[in-house]
């Protein structure tokens, strides 16, 4: 029980860092937050919508996201699209990702546990 | 899909948040709790358990409503400016408990009522002190408190410039001063101004034949007020040093060196005034003592003030000569 606690505060680290990654990638195309977690959950990565959402909002407060609403379907939504910010911040931030991964699958597979 | 459970719900979020974001955020967990619906239910009417549901995966209103303000592992007074916090409150709150009593003593003192009985001049003291106290340290507490707010929100830094070289050294163990005794210090003071400005009636002899005699006449040692003030300002300006310090430093020397003396002489100056020697005592006591064959306790009770002058010398010449000492010997490296 206690380890199981351990490893979920870890994994939530672990998501936190990365999230925002995820976000600045898929919103290279209009997308809206409930979209959005249906398209990251299926390649994987699980969102709460109590996470997304407000994450987004303080993402297009620093300028690295943007948003209009979408009236036209049966219930308006907020789509949110990338800035140029966003994308000169997230091409920066993949190399620091690449090189991460690089370091990390080493020290990973020289432990070789 | 107006329901009632989800209005509510959006208010209790929205309610916490900027008014200028509120009505966007509304709109937008209108939406998403919408999908989050059509989701579960598709196309058949979603029933009050479900919109439960949905609301309860969403989290309480005030969790949701932190993490829309940013606010979610926010605190009034964090990091190292707890720290420091803390540090000062650990030293100003004593410091404030003893000078507010002290104050409160002085007020009773300006405002003597000698028609009341001893009792219930007592009572009042009590009152005033514990009630001055209490309010005091609230007061200290909560000026304290909005102080290092305020640092938290502008984010002030305490350490500008090269704080490696202003690092205090390590003291050496028997050189620090545990708080407590300082504190204690700054309370026998407090009584002390209490006794003799408020109370000094109270030391006195009784006997059948006479009944209770105070040794001082009241009135006259109230007339050197302002030296029983001297005494105790001086004496707790030396315990807060002390509690400041921390440790026994030369500074700390320097000022008990300082408020001793003066606090010697000041001390002299009333206790070698004979009036303030009660006769009535004087000649009691020595008619009382001599026939029971007591001359050396009658001696000592007819000189009371300058017996009581010798205690007050060898307390101070005590605690001039600890300090100096110490400090001379731990400040050497």
């Amino acid at each position: 029980m206690e380890k199981d606690e351990l490893v979920s505060g870890f994994l939530l680290e672990l998501r936190r860092g990365t999230v925002i990654l995820c976000v600045l990638a898929k919103l290279k195309e209009p997308t809206y937050g409930y979209s959005l977690i249906a398209d990251l959950s299926e390649t994987g990565v699980a969102i709460e919508a109590n996470t997304l959402y407000p994450l987004l909002r303080r993402l297009e407060g620093q300028g690295l996201l943007e948003s209009s609403w979408n009236t036209q379907g049966a219930k308006p939504r907020k789509y949110y699209t990338t800035t140029a910010l966003g994308k000169e911040v997230l091409a920066v931030l993949k190399k620091h990702w690449e090189n991460t991964a690089q370091s990390m699958n080493k020290i990973l597979e020289d432990s070789d546990l | 899909m107006k329901n009632d459970l989800i209005e509510r719900y959006i208010y209790a979020v929205t309610r916490h948040l900027p008014l200028k974001m509120r009505s966007d955020v509304a709109k937008e967990l209108d939406s998403l709790i919408a999908d989050m619906l059509a989701e579960r239910c598709g196309d058949i009417q979603p029933a009050e358990k479900d919109i439960r549901v949905v609301l309860t995966k969403l989290g309480t209103p005030e969790e949701l409503a932190a993490k829309y303000s940013g606010d979610e592992n926010r605190a009034f007074i964090s990091g190292t400016y707890f720290l420091v916090y803390k540090r000062i409150l650990k030293i100003v709150l004593p410091i404030a408990s003893a000078g507010i009593a002290f104050a409160s003593i002085l007020t009773l003192g300006l405002e003597w009522d000698a028609t009341l009985n001893p009792y219930a001049l007592f009572g009042k003291a009590v009152g005033q002190i514990f009630g001055g106290i209490v309010g005091g340290v609230i007061q200290a507490f909560a000026i304290i408190t909005v102080i290092f707010a305020l640092l938290e929100r502008k984010k002030v830094v305490f350490n500008d410039g090269d704080a490696l070289s202003n690092l205090p050294p390590v003291p050496k163990a028997k050189a620090q001063i545990k708080p407590s005794e300082p504190i204690a210090g700054m309370i026998w003071c407090v009584i002390a101004a209490v006794f003799f400005l408020g109370f000094p009636q109270l030391a006195g002899a009784w006997t059948e034949s006479t009944g209770w005699v105070p040794i001082f006449v009241p009135s006259v040692i109230r007339s050197f007020w302002f030296f029983i003030v001297l005494w105790a300002v001086l004496g707790i300006t030396r315990e807060s040093v002390k509690l400041i310090e921390g440790q026994y430093t030369k500074r700390l020397a320097v000022v008990a060196i300082f408020c001793d003396v003066l606090t010697a002489i000041s001390a002299a100056v009333v206790f070698l005034n004979g009036k303030i020697m009660n006769p009535e005592f004087v000649s009691n006591i020595t008619e009382l003592l001599v026939g029971e064959g007591g001359d050396a306790i009658s001696v000592l009770f007819v000189n009371f003030n300058l017996f009581l002058l010798g205690i007050v010398f060898f307390a101070l010449i005590l605690d001039l000569t600890t300090t100096t000492v110490k400090a001379w010997k731990y400040s050497k490296n």
